[in-house]
C-alpha cells in the first residue's frame, strides 16, 4: 500500500505541477487573486471535535493532516502526502509507523511534530470530550474502552518515537485505517496553545485570533454567522503551489440571493441548493461564463424498516415479513422520485451502495450490478397487481387476516420542510394506489420526540440516508450488522449470513475475497427487503470559468481549493 | 329616547358634539331642516352613511366580498385536482386550465391558493374572536371592579405587554407543536392585552357620562346598563380592533411558515404556499407571485377598510 | 404628588416585570421538546452523550436549573452558548448589537421623516386627492409582506441594475463608512414607520385644526401656512415624541427577515437561529435584555407623556 500510495503521489506532483506551470504560462493570473464562497457558520475550530461539512470545508484548508486529497482531471480523487512523507505498515498489518514533514510549520512558526499529532490523537478519544467522530479511532488498541470511560490513557497504543515519528497499534487488522486517519479529526493540534487557553478562562474552540493553523491559509478574520476571511499562509510548507491569496466566505440564507451572486460574479464556487439552476443556468454554460460540473456523491437514500424483534412489525405488525418489504420497496417509482424531487438529475437507487465507491481497485457497483435494476425485479415493480398479491401474500404470512384496504402503515418525520412534506405525499400515493394499503405520515415537531416515537417502534418506515466517511462499501454495509450500533436508526435488520460475511470482510486484507463477501451481503439485504432504496445522490457543482484549479474530493468537504487561481477575465 | 341616541354620537370620541360645526362659518344648511333631521337619525346609519361616502372604503368592501366568493367557490368553479401528485403536471405557467398555474408537485395552484386562504382567513378570525372576548372579559372586569383588581390586573397586562412577540409565539410553536392548535394559541397569548386597554378606558369614560349616571340614577339593572349603554358604545371599538387585527394575524400566519416554524404537514395555508413558491421565485414566479398577491389584496383590503370605518366611526377625524 | 415614590414604584414593578418575563421564558424554553444536544448526540455512545449533558447541566432537574440560571442572571451571567462553544450572549450583543442599531436607526429616519412629511400632506389636504394618495399609500406599503419587499428590492435594484451590491455589510468602521451597503436593507424596512407616523400625524394634526385655539388663530386672520407651523404642527407632535422610544427599542432588536435576504450580522437574524437550534443561555440571555431594554422604553414613555403633555398628571399612571 505504501508503494502505491508514493506512485500516486509522484504522479500527483507532476501533475499539480504542470498545473502550476500552465498557470504561470498559458494564462494570464489576474491581478486580484481572491476566492468568494458561501459558507454556513461553523460551529467551532476544533479539529477533533469536527461535526459538520462546513467544518470540513474550513479546516481542512487552513489545517493540515498527514495526507491531502485533490482531484485529477477526470475527477478522481488523489491522495498526496502532505504533513506526513512516509508511513510503514508492520506485517502483522497492525503496527502503523508515521514519518512527518520535517519543514512543516505552525503559522507561529513552530514546526509541527509527532507530539502535537499523538496529543491529537489522545484528544479524540478523551471520554470527557464527547467528540462526534471519536469512533473513527477505534481499530487503535485501548481506544474504545479510553474512549467509553473504562480505560485509561496511558494504555492507548499510541507512541511518540521522535519528533518526526510517531506509531500506533491496532487490534485487529483495518484495511481502511489509513484512510480514516487522513481525516479532520486526526489532524495535529497544539495542546500548548489550547490549556493556556482554558487556563486563562479564553474561549479557544471559537476565537480564531487563539489558534494557530498548520494548512495553505489562515482565518483572519470571522463575523458570527456572516463571514470570514481566509488570507494565504505565509509559514505553509507548499505555499509555492497556494497562489490565491485570499478567501472570502459569505453566510446567504436564500437560494435565490445566492443565485444572483453567482449571476453578478460576486461568488466563484457553489454547490447547489436548488436543482433547477441547472437549466436556468445553461446559458451561462453554454456562453463560456460558468463551467458545470455534476458529482457522484458517495451517499444512499433508502427507506427503513421497523424490522426490529422488539417491535413486532412496527403498528402494522407486518414489517417482519419480507415479501411486505419487498412490496413496498418495489411500490416506489423511484425514477418518478428522481423526476420529482431532484430534478431528474441524480441517480434512481436500485441497491444500497453508490455508485464511485470502490473495493480496491474495483468499483463496487461495477463488479455488483443493482439488484432491483434487473429484469425479474423491474417486470414485478411494473406490476401493481403482482405487487399487492406479493403484499398479501406476505401479511397473509405474518398472521394479518383482515382486510388488506385496512392495513394502515405508519411513517413519522420530524419538522418537515415543505419539501419533505411533499416527498411523504407521494409515498402515500405510491403506496396507497399499488398496494391499496393506507399510509399515516405522523409528524413530530422535533428530533427528540421523533426519536422517542422511533426507539418504542412506533413506525412502519420512514426515510434514512447515509454519507459514506470513506471509500469502501463497508462504510455502507456495516449499518446493517445485527445488534450493530446502527441498528436503531435503519430498522434492525438481522440476518446471519450477512452478519458472517461482514465479520469475514473485516478479517481479511485480500480486497477480492473482501469484494466477494460485500457483493453477496448487499444481495442479501435486497432480496431480505432490508431496506427500499430511493435515490444516489448527484451533487451539482458550478465555478466562474476564470477559477482554475479547484478540486472537488469524494469525501469531507465540497471542495479543495488550496491550489486554485484566477486568470484574467 | 332620541336625545339619547343624539348623545350617542360624540360618545366615541369623548368630545363636544359640536366642534366640527363650530370651526365653520354658520350656514344656510344648518337651518336647514332636513339636515336637522338627518342629525336625529342614530349613530350607526350615519357611519355607514360616511362609509358609504368613502370610496377607498367601498373599493375595500367589493374586494373583499369578490375574494371572499372566489376562495369559496374557486376549488369548484376550477374544478382541478389540488391534493393528488402528477408528475407530468408539474410546474405548469398559468393558463386556461390552470389559472395560477401548477405547483411542483404538478397540483393547481389557483385551487390551492383558494383553500389556503380559507385556512388563513379563518385563522385569523378565530384569532381575532378570541382577542376581543378575552379583551373584553379582562378589560370589562378591570373596568368594573376597578381600584386594587384594578390595579394588579394592569401590572400583569404591563407584564404580558413587554414579553417579545415574536419569542414567545416562536416558543409556543415549538411548545405545542407546528399544528393549528399551536398557532391560535402562539398567535393569541398576548395579542389581547391592547384589546383589553382599549376596553377598559372606554369602559370607564362611559360610566362616568352622565347618561349612564341617568339610567342608574332612574333605576336600570346594571345587565340594562350594560347591555342598553356599554356594549353599543363600545362596539365600534371593536369593530376597528377587529378590521386591524385580521391582516396582522393573516401576516403573522406567514412569517411564520418562512420562518420554518408554521404550519407543517399536509395543511394548506397562504403562509404555506408563499414559503414554498419563495424558492421557486426564479424558475417559476408564479408559484410565489400568485399567493402573494392574494394575500397582499386580502391585507388591502382588509386595512382599506379598517381605515375607512375608523373614519366613519370617528367623525371627529373627518 | 411624590416623584421620588412613583419613581421608586415603577422601578420595583419593573424587576418584578423583567423577573417574571426571565422565569417565563426559562420554563417555555424547558417545556420545548428536545434540546440543542439532541442532533449532536444522535450518533455517540450513550456514555458520551451523558457527559455531554453533564457539562451543560442539562442532565439536572428542572428546578435547579432554574436556580442555576437565575443566580446567573443576578450576576449578568448568561452562560456560554451551546451551539458556539465559548461564545456568550455578552460577546454576541456587542458584535452585533452595533449592527442591528445602525441598520435600525436609518431605516427609523427615514421611514419617520417620510412618514411625517406624508401625514402633514394628507392632513393639510384633507378630503383632496393628496390625502387620499397618502393613504392608499401607507396602506400599500403596510400590506406587502417585508420578506418580499427585500426580495423585490434586492432583484431589482443589486440582481438587474446593478446599482448596490447584492448582500453584504460593511465591516468596521465611521457610520457612513461603505453606505452603498445599507440603501437596500434601510429601504426594505423603511416602510411600516412611512405608514405609521404617517397616520398617527394626521390624526393628531386633525385633532388640533378640531382645537379652539386654532379656530381662534385663524379667525385672528394668520395665514393658513402659519397657522399650521406654528399651532398645529407644534401641538401635533405629543403623539409622535411619546411613540418614539418604542420604536427605537423595536429598531435595535433587529429585524429578521431583512437582516437574513441581506445576510447583515445583526441582532435578529441571530436570535430566531439560536431560538431554532434551542441555544437555551442564548435564547435566555437575549430574552432578559431585550425585555429590559422594552420595560425602560415603556417607563420613558409614561415620563415623556408627563413632560410633553402637561395635561397628564404624574399620578395618572398610564394613558
Amino acid at each position: 500500500m505504501k508503494k502505491l500510495l508514493s506512485l500516486i503521489l509522484a504522479l500527483a506532483l507532476a501533475l499539480s505541477l504542470s498545473a502550476a506551470g500552465l498557470a504561470e504560462n498559458a494564462e494570464e493570473l489576474a491581478e486580484v487573486q481572491e476566492l468568494n464562497l458561501i459558507y454556513t457558520d461553523l460551529n467551532l475550530l476544533d479539529v477533533n471535535d469536527i461535526r459538520n461539512a462546513n467544518e470540513f470545508q474550513v479546516l481542512t484548508e487552513v489545517q493540515e493532516g498527514l495526507f491531502r486529497v485533490f482531484t485529477d482531471e477526470n475527477g478522481v480523487d488523489v491522495t498526496e502526502y502532505a504533513g506526513a512523507v512516509s508511513y510503514d505498515v508492520s506485517d502483522d498489518l497492525l503496527t502503523y509507523t508515521f514519518h512527518l514533514r520535517p519543514e512543516a510549520r505552525w503559522s507561529d512558526g513552530e514546526p509541527v511534530t509527532a507530539r502535537n499529532y499523538v496529543d491529537s490523537w489522545i484528544r479524540l478519544l478523551d471520554p470527557e470530550k464527547g467528540f462526534s467522530y471519536a469512533f473513527l479511532a477505534y481499530s487503535i488498541a485501548g481506544a474504545e474502552a479510553y474512549n467509553n470511560g473504562e480505560g485509561s490513557a496511558d494504555d492507548l497504543a499510541i507512541t511518540y518515537i521522535d519528533d518526526a515519528t510517531f506509531s500506533v497499534t491496532l487490534t485487529t487488522p483495518d484495511a481502511i485505517f489509513i484512510k480514516k486517519v487522513g481525516m479532520c479529526p486526526f489532524y495535529p493540534i497544539r495542546k500548548d496553545l489550547i490549556d493556556a487557553a482554558e487556563a486563562e478562562g479564553k474561549n479557544w474552540t471559537n476565537d480564531y485570533t487563539l489558534h494557530v493553523f498548520n494548512g495553505p491559509f489562515v482565518i483572519s478574520n470571522r463575523v458570527l454567522e456572516n463571514s470570514m476571511t481566509l488570507t494565504k499562509n505565509e509559514y505553509y510548507w507548499d505555499k509555492e503551489h497556494v497562489i490565491l491569496d485570499k478567501v472570502n466566505l459569505r453566510v446567504v440564507d436564500e437560494t435565490s440571493t445566492q443565485a444572483q451572486l453567482v449571476e453578478a460574479a460576486q461568488v466563484d464556487l457553489i454547490q447547489l441548493r436548488d436543482l433547477e439552476y441547472v437549466s436556468l443556468w445553461q446559458k451561462y454554460v453554454d456562453a463560456g461564463t460558468l463551467v458545470y460540473r455534476a458529482k457522484t456523491d458517495p451517499s444512499s437514500t433508502f427507506i427503513a424498516f421497523d424490522m426490529h424483534q422488539a417491535g413486532n412489525g412496527g403498528p402494522s405488525g407486518l414489517m417482519n415479513n419480507a415479501k411486505v418489504r419487498k412490496a413496498i420497496a418495489l411500490a416506489l417509482d423511484v425514477d418518478e422520485y428522481n423526476e420529482l424531487f431532484q430534478e431528474g438529475l441524480s441517480t434512481p437507487a436500485y441497491s444500497l451502495v453508490p455508485y464511485a465507491v470502490s473495493v480496491g481497485e474495483t468499483e463496487f457497483r461495477a463488479a455488483n450490478p443493482e439488484l432491483y435494476a434487473t429484469d425479474a425485479y423491474r417486470e414485478l415493480a411494473g406490476d401493481a397487481e403482482k405487487l399487492a398479491a406479493l403484499f398479501e401474500e406476505g401479511a397473509r404470512e405474518a398472521g394479518y387476516t383482515g382486510n388488506i384496504a385496512d392495513v394502515v402503515l405508519t411513517t413519522i418525520i420530524y419538522s418537515p420542510t415543505t419539501l419533505d412534506t411533499s416527498i411523504n405525499e407521494w409515498y402515500k400515493q405510491q403506496i396507497e394506489s399499488k398496494l391499496g394499503v393506507q399510509v399515516a405520515i405522523s409528524v413530530f415537531p422535533d428530533v427528540t420526540t421523533w426519536k422517542e416515537a422511533r426507539d418504542s417502534y412506533q413506525y412502519d418506515f420512514y426515510t434514512m440516508g447515509w454519507f459514506g466517511d470513506y471509500n469502501d462499501p463497508e462504510t455502507f454495509m456495516q449499518l446493517f450488522i445485527t445488534g450493530g450500533g446502527y441498528a436503531k436508526f435503519f430498522g434492525g435488520f438481522s440476518n446471519a449470513r450477512y452478519d458472517e460475511l461482514m465479520a469475514d470482510a473485516y478479517a481479511t486484507q485480500d480486497n477480492d475475497q473482501r469484494l466477494a463477501d460485500f457483493i453477496e451481503a448487499e444481495n442479501i439485504l435486497l432480496e431480505e427487503g432490508g431496506i427500499a432504496p430511493i435515490y444516489f445522490e448527484t451533487k451539482q457543482y458550478y465555478a466562474q470559468s476564470y477559477v482554475k484549479g479547484v478540486s472537488y474530493p469524494m469525501f469531507g468537504a465540497d471542495f479543495e481549493f488550496s491550489r486554485a487561481y484566477i486568470v484574467k477575465h | 329616547m332620541a336625545e339619547m341616541t343624539a348623545r350617542r354620537i360624540s360618545l366615541p370620541a369623548n368630545r363636544r358634539i359640536l366642534t366640527e360645526e363650530e370651526r365653520r362659518p354658520v350656514s344656510t344648511d344648518r337651518l336647514n331642516g332636513e339636515q336637522i333631521a338627518r342629525r336625529q337619525t342614530t349613530y350607526w346609519r350615519e357611519a355607514w352613511h360616511r362609509l358609504r361616502k368613502n370610496p377607498i372604503a367601498m373599493a375595500a368592501l367589493v374586494l373583499l366580498v369578490l375574494l371572499l366568493f372566489m376562495i369559496l367557490l374557486g376549488p369548484a368553479l376550477s374544478g382541478q385536482d389540488y391534493v393528488n401528485i402528477n408528475a407530468k403536471e408539474k410546474n405548469r405557467a398559468p393558463d386556461a386550465v390552470h389559472w395560477f398555474g401548477t405547483d411542483t408537485l404538478g397540483r393547481d395552484l389557483f385551487s390551492r391558493v383558494c383553500v389556503g386562504s380559507r385556512l388563513s382567513l379563518l385563522v385569523a378570525l378565530v384569532c381575532s374572536g378570541i382577542q376581543i372576548l378575552i379583551g373584553c372579559a379582562y378589560g370589562g372586569a378591570m373596568a368594573y371592579f376597578g381600584g386594587r383588581v384594578d390595579s394588579v390586573m394592569m401590572r400583569i397586562l404591563e407584564i404580558l405587554n413587554s414579553f417579545p412577540y415574536l419569542l414567545v409565539t416562536l416558543l409556543i410553536m415549538m411548545v405545542l407543536g407546528s399544528n393549528i392548535t399551536g398557532l391560535l394559541v402562539a398567535m393569541c397569548v398576548t395579542s389581547w392585552v391592547g384589546t383589553a386597554r382599549q376596553m377598559r378606558g372606554q369602559i370607564m369614560q362611559l360610566r362616568e357620562s352622565e347618561y349612564v349616571k341617568a339610567a342608574n340614577m332612574m333605576g336600570a339593572s346594571p345587565v340594562r346598563v350594560i347591555v342598553r349603554h356599554l356594549l353599543p358604545n363600545t362596539i365600534s371599538i371593536l369593530i376597528l380592533d377587529l378590521c386591524s387585527s385580521i391582516p396582522d394575524y393573516i401576516f403573522t400566519e406567514a412569517s411564520l411558515s418562512f420562518l420554518g416554524m408554521g404550519l407543517s404537514g399536509d395543511v394548506i395555508s397562504l403562509g404555506v404556499l408563499i414559503s414554498a413558491g419563495k424558492t421557486k421565485m426564479d424558475f417559476y414566479p408564479w408559484q410565489l407571485l400568485c399567493p402573494v398577491a392574494v394575500l397582499v389584496i386580502a391585507v388591502l383590503a382588509f386595512n382599506m377598510l379598517g381605515d375607512g370605518l375608523r373614519d366613519a366611526l370617528d367623525p371627529r377625524t373627518r | 404628588m411624590n416623584v421620588a415614590k412613583y419613581l421608586l414604584k415603577r422601578f420595583a414593578v419593573m424587576v418584578l416585570t423583567l423577573y417574571i418575563i426571565a422565569t417565563a421564558t426559562f420554563f417555555l424554553l424547558a417545556l420545548t421538546p428536545g434540546d440543542a444536544l439532541s442532533q449532536r448526540v444522535e450518533r455517540l455512545p450513550d456514555k458520551v452523550a451523558e457527559r455531554l449533558y453533564a457539562r451543560y447541566g442539562l442532565d439536572r432537574p428542572v428546578m435547579e436549573r432554574y436556580w442555576i440560571t437565575m443566580k446567573g442572571l443576578l450576576r449578568g451571567d448568561f452562560g456560554e452558548s451551546i451551539i458556539y462553544e465559548g461564545e456568550t450572549v455578552q460577546s454576541i450583543i456587542r458584535e452585533k448589537g452595533p449592527v442591528s442599531a445602525r441598520l435600525g436607526i436609518q431605516q427609523m429616519l427615514l421611514g419617520v421623516t417620510l412618514g411625517l412629511l406624508l401625514g402633514i400632506l394628507a392632513a393639510v389636504g384633507k378630503g383632496n386627492v393628496w390625502d387620499y394618495l397618502v393613504v392608499c399609500i401607507s396602506i400599500l406599503l403596510i400590506s406587502v409582506p417585508n420578506l418580499i419587499f427585500a426580495l423585490l428590492l434586492q432583484q431589482v435594484f443589486a440582481g438587474k441594475l446593478h446599482w448596490f451590491p447584492v448582500i453584504g455589510w460593511p465591516a468596521e468602521g465611521g457610520w457612513f463608512s461603505g453606505w452603498e451597503y445599507t440603501v437596500l436593507p434601510t429601504l426594505a424596512g423603511c416602510f411600516g414607520y412611512i405608514a405609521s407616523y404617517a397616520r398617527l400625524l394626521k390624526a393628531a394634526m386633525l385633532d388640533v385644526m378640531g382645537q379652539d385655539y386654532i379656530l381662534t388663530a385663524e379667525s385672528k386672520g394668520l395665514s393658513h401656512k402659519e397657522v399650521i407651523l406654528h399651532h398645529v404642527l407644534r401641538n401635533s407632535f405629543i403623539p409622535i415624541i411619546t411613540r418614539l422610544p418604542m420604536s427605537v427599542a423595536m429598531c435595535i432588536t433587529g429585524s429578521f427577515f431583512v437582516e437574513s435576504v441581506f445576510s447583515i450580522p445583526g441582532l435578529g437574524l441571530y436570535y430566531v437561529n439560536a431560538v431554532a437550534a434551542k441555544d437555551v443561555t442564548i435564547v435566555m440571555g437575549e430574552t432578559v435584555i431585550i425585555a429590559a431594554i422594552y420595560i425602560f422604553v415603556i417607563f420613558l414613555t409614561d415620563i415623556l407623556y408627563t413632560v410633553v403633555d402637561p395635561r397628564i398628571r404624574i399620578s395618572g399612571g398610564k394613558r
